[in-house]
C-alpha cells in the first residue's frame, strides 16, 4: 500500500541536522564594520574638537548691566487689549510672545528679534507655521492656537515697535568678510549682496524681504545653516535655500556677526552705494 | 555535531576579529584615498552631479591668482625667458576681475571711484545725464564683473569696434554714448540729452572699465563676456504664457507692475522695467532676444540658468510688450522709425499689443497726466 510506503522508517536519513550549521559571519563583512565603525569614531571626535574650538571661539557675554529693552522700545502699548494679552500673557496652555522673544520683541541668540521686522514678513511665518511649510516646534505650536485676525494683529504691533539695535557681533565672523558678502555679494560662488534685495542698510523691503540689521546674530547663522541644510524651505522661489547653500559655515558666521553691527535707525551705513 | 564546531574556539575568533579590523583599515585608507583623490570628483562630474565648490571663499582664490599674475608679469618684464603671466581666474573658471581694494590711491584711483559710483548709481552720480531710473549696474551686475551678465572686463577690451547699429567704427565712449542714450534715456534727462564726447563721466566710466580688465589679453573674446544668446524655441515667444512666468519668477522683487521698488531715500532696489522710468524703444534690452540672454542667464537674481529657454523667451516678450520711452531716432512716423530702425529685430516695436500698436512711447508728464 503507498501508505505503508511512506511510513517505511528505513528510507529516513538519520544523520539529517534539523539545526542550522554554525556558519561563521563572512570575514568581509565584519571589515566593512570595523571600518565603518573607524569612519564614525573619527567623525565623532572631528565634530567633537569642531564644537569646542566654536564654543571658545564665541566671545562672552558683557557682565555689565543693559537697560531692559522695555524701557528703550516705543510703541508697546499700541495694540487692542487682546493683543497686549497673548503678547504678554498667552492664553490657556499656549505661552505668551514675551516669554521667550522678550518684553519688546527683541529676541535673544536664536530666538529673533521681532521689534520693528515687516509686518507682512511676520504674517507670512505665523501662517507657514500654522501650515506646516516652516519648521519649529516652539511656533507651530503657538500659531495653530491663533486665528487669521490674531496674526494679524501680532505682526502690526511687532512691526511698528521702535527699538534701538541691542546687538553685536558674538560669533566670532570675519567682519571683513561679512561686510563684503552683505554689500557686494560673492558673485564667484553665486551669492549676491545681502542689500541687493534687503535694502541698502539691510533695514527690509516690504513685502517679502525682512530686515536684517540688528537681528540677534546667533538667529541669523541658525536660518542660513536650516537653509543650507534644506531644514527651512519657506523662502520665496527658494532664494535664500540656493543662496546659503553656496555659503560656506565662515561665510554665514561672517554675514550674520556685520547684520548685527548695523544700525537701525535708518543712517545706512558706511560703504552702502 | 562537534565537527562543525571545531574551528570556532575563543583564540580563534579573537583571531578572526583581528584580521577583519585589519583589513577593515586597509578598506577605511583606500575609501579615504579615493575620496580625497581627483578621481572621485572626476566620476560625479562625470555622472553630471555637482561637485561642491572649493571651501575657500571665492573672492580669495580670485585675489591669490591675481596676485600671482602681478607677479609673473613683474618677473617676466625683467627676463622674457620666465613664463608669461596668465589670465587670473576664480573658483568658477573665469577671469577673476579687481576688487575694489586694489583700486590704486592717487587721481587715476580717484577716476576709478567715481567710475564706479556713476556704473552703480547713475541718477544719483550722473543725474545731469540721467533720464530714467535706471543704473549701468542693473544690466551689468557685481559692479560690471558678473560673468555672462555682459562685464566690463569682457567689453573694454573689444573696443574700438565695428557696430552695425549706426555703421562705423565705435570707441568705448562712442558705446557709452549708446548706452546714455538709449538705456538712461538721456533725452529725457536735465541736460536733455548724453554726456559730450570727452565729457568727465566718460572719462570716469573708462577708467573704471579699463581698471577691471587688468589683467585680460586686449582684443580677445573671453568667456563669460555679454550675454550669451539663447536657441529660438519651437513654439516661439508669447507675451501671455510669459504673464505666468512673470508672476511666478519676477513679480516677488519688480512688482506686479513692473515698477520695481525705489528706496525713500531714492535708491533704486529693484529697477522698473516698463514704463517711463526703464530703458526707452532704442535700448538693446527692448529686443527680445537680448532680453531673453539676459534674463536666462541671470535672472532671477542669483538662480541664473534655472527658467527654461522657453520660459526665458516668453517672460522677455512679455517684459517687452508694455510701453516705454520712445525712441530718440524717431523723427517721422512710428512706421518710418520702424522700417528704418526696427525692421529686422525681435521687438514689439511699431506692432499691435493687445489690440494697440505700442512704441509711441511714454514720458513722466505723460504718464503723471494719465
Amino acid at each position: 500500500m503507498q501508505h505503508d510506503e511512506h511510513r517505511d522508517l528505513s528510507k529516513v536519513d538519520r544523520n539529517f541536522e534539523p539545526y542550522e550549521p554554525y556558519r561563521p559571519v563572512p570575514l568581509l563583512l565584519i571589515a566593512v564594520a570595523c571600518s565603518l565603525a573607524i569612519w564614525g569614531a573619527l567623525t565623532y571626535i572631528d565634530n567633537l574638537t569642531t564644537a569646542e574650538q566654536f564654543v571658545s571661539r564665541i566671545t562672552p557675554v558683557s557682565a555689565e548691566p543693559v537697560m531692559p529693552a522695555a524701557e528703550l522700545a516705543e510703541g508697546l502699548g499700541n495694540a487692542s487689549p487682546e493683543t497686549l494679552t497673548l503678547v504678554q500673557a498667552g492664553r490657556d496652555h499656549v505661552w505668551s510672545c514675551a516669554s521667550c522673544h522678550g518684553a519688546a520683541g527683541e529676541g535673544t541668540a536664536t530666538t529673533p528679534r521681532l521689534a520693528g521686522q515687516l509686518s507682512d514678513y511676520l504674517l507670512k511665518q505665523l501662517v507657514d507655521f500654522r501650515d506646516g511649510t516652516r519648521d519649529n516646534a516652539h511656533m507651530i505650536y503657538v500659531a495653530k492656537a491663533l486665528d487669521e485676525d490674531e496674526m494679524h494683529e501680532l505682526a502690526n504691533y511687532y512691526a511698528q515697535i521702535r527699538l534701538p539695535s541691542r546687538v553685536g557681533p558674538r560669533l566670532d565672523g570675519d567682519l571683513e568678510r561679512g561686510r563684503q558678502i552683505t554689500h557686494e555679494g560673492d558673485w564667484k560662488r553665486n551669492v549676491p549682496a545681502c542689500v541687493q534685495c534687503h535694502g541698502s542698510g539691510a533695514e527690509g523691503v516690504e513685502p517679502s524681504f525682512p530686515v536684517l540689521a540688528g537681528q540677534q546674530p546667533e538667529y541669523t547663522f541658525s536660518q542660513l545653516a536650516q537653509w543650507h541644510a534644506g531644514a527651512r524651505g519657506n523662502s520665496p522661489q527658494q532664494l535664500m535655500d540656493k543662496i546659503s547653500q553656496a555659503m560656506t559655515p565662515e561665510d554665514m558666521r561672517a554675514v550674520a556677526d556685520y547684520l548685527a553691527t548695523l544700525p537701525l535707525d535708518g543712517a545706512p551705513a558706511s560703504q552702502i552705494q | 555535531m562537534s565537527a562543525n564546531f571545531k574551528n570556532t574556539g575563543f583564540g580563534s575568533a579573537l583571531r578572526r576579529f583581528g584580521m577583519a579590523g585589519a583589513i577593515g583599515l586597509v578598506l577605511f585608507v583606500i575609501g579615504v584615498t579615493l575620496f580625497y583623490s581627483d578621481s572621485f570628483q572626476r566620476l560625479a562630474a562625470a555622472v553630471g552631479t555637482d561637485v561642491d565648490l572649493p571651501d575657500a571663499p571665492g573672492a580669495e582664490v580670485a585675489q591669490a591668482n591675481r596676485a600671482a599674475m602681478h607677479a609673473a608679469s613683474a618677473a617676466w618684464a625683467k627676463d622674457v625667458q620666465v613664463a608669461a603671466p596668465h589670465i587670473p581666474v576664480g573658483i568658477d573658471g573665469f577671469f577673476a576681475p579687481p576688487t575694489d581694494d586694489e583700486i590704486p590711491d592717487g587721481p587715476f584711483g580717484e577716476a576709478v571711484l567715481r567710475g564706479r559710483d556713476i556704473f552703480n548709481n547713475t541718477p544719483k552720480f550722473a543725474a545731469q545725464y540721467s533720464g530714467n531710473s535706471q543704473s549701468c549696474v542693473n544690466c551689468h551686475l557685481d559692479a560690471g564683473r558678473k560673468v555672462f551678465s555682459a562685464p566690463l572686463w569682457g567689453a573694454y577690451p573689444k573696443y574700438p569696434m565695428y557696430r552695425g547699429k549706426n555703421k562705423k567704427v565705435n570707441t568705448f565712449q562712442d558705446r557709452m554714448h549708446g548706452c546714455f542714450t538709449y538705456s538712461m534715456n538721456a533725452p529725457a534727462s536735465p541736460a536733455g540729452g548724453p554726456p559730450p564726447l570727452g565729457d568727465q563721466v566718460y572719462l570716469d566710466l573708462e577708467a573704471y572699465a579699463f581698471w577691471l580688465a587688468d589683467g585680460t589679453p586686449a582684443g580677445q573674446t573671453l568667456p563669460g563676456a555679454g550675454y550669451p544668446k539663447v536657441a529660438k524655441t519651437e513654439l516661439g515667444y508669447d507675451y501671455e504664457r510669459g504673464a505666468k512666468v512673470y508672476a511666478a519668477n519676477c513679480a516677488l522683487c519688480h512688482s506686479a507692475d513692473g515698477q520695481g521698488h525705489i528706496e525713500a531715500a531714492g535708491n533704486v532696489r529693484f529697477p522698473p522695467l516698463w514704463g517711463p522710468e526703464a530703458y526707452n524703444w532704442g535700448a538693446g534690452m527692448a529686443r527680445i532676444d537680448t532680453a531673453t540672454s539676459f534674463i536666462k542667464y541671470n535672472m532671477p537674481l542669483s538662480q541664473g540658468q534655472t527658467l527654461t529657454d522657453q520660459e526665458a523667451w516668453d517672460v522677455a516678450s512679455y517684459i517687452n510688450s508694455f510701453e516705454r520711452p520712445a525712441d530718440p531716432r524717431q523723427v517721422g512716423t512710428l512706421e518710418d522709425a520702424r522700417q528704418t530702425f526696427h525692421k529686422d529685430e525681435q521687438s514689439y516695436y511699431g506692432k499691435e499689443v493687445r489690440g494697440k500698436i505700442i512704441g509711441h512711447g511714454v514720458s513722466r508728464t505723460t504718464v503723471a497726466a494719465e
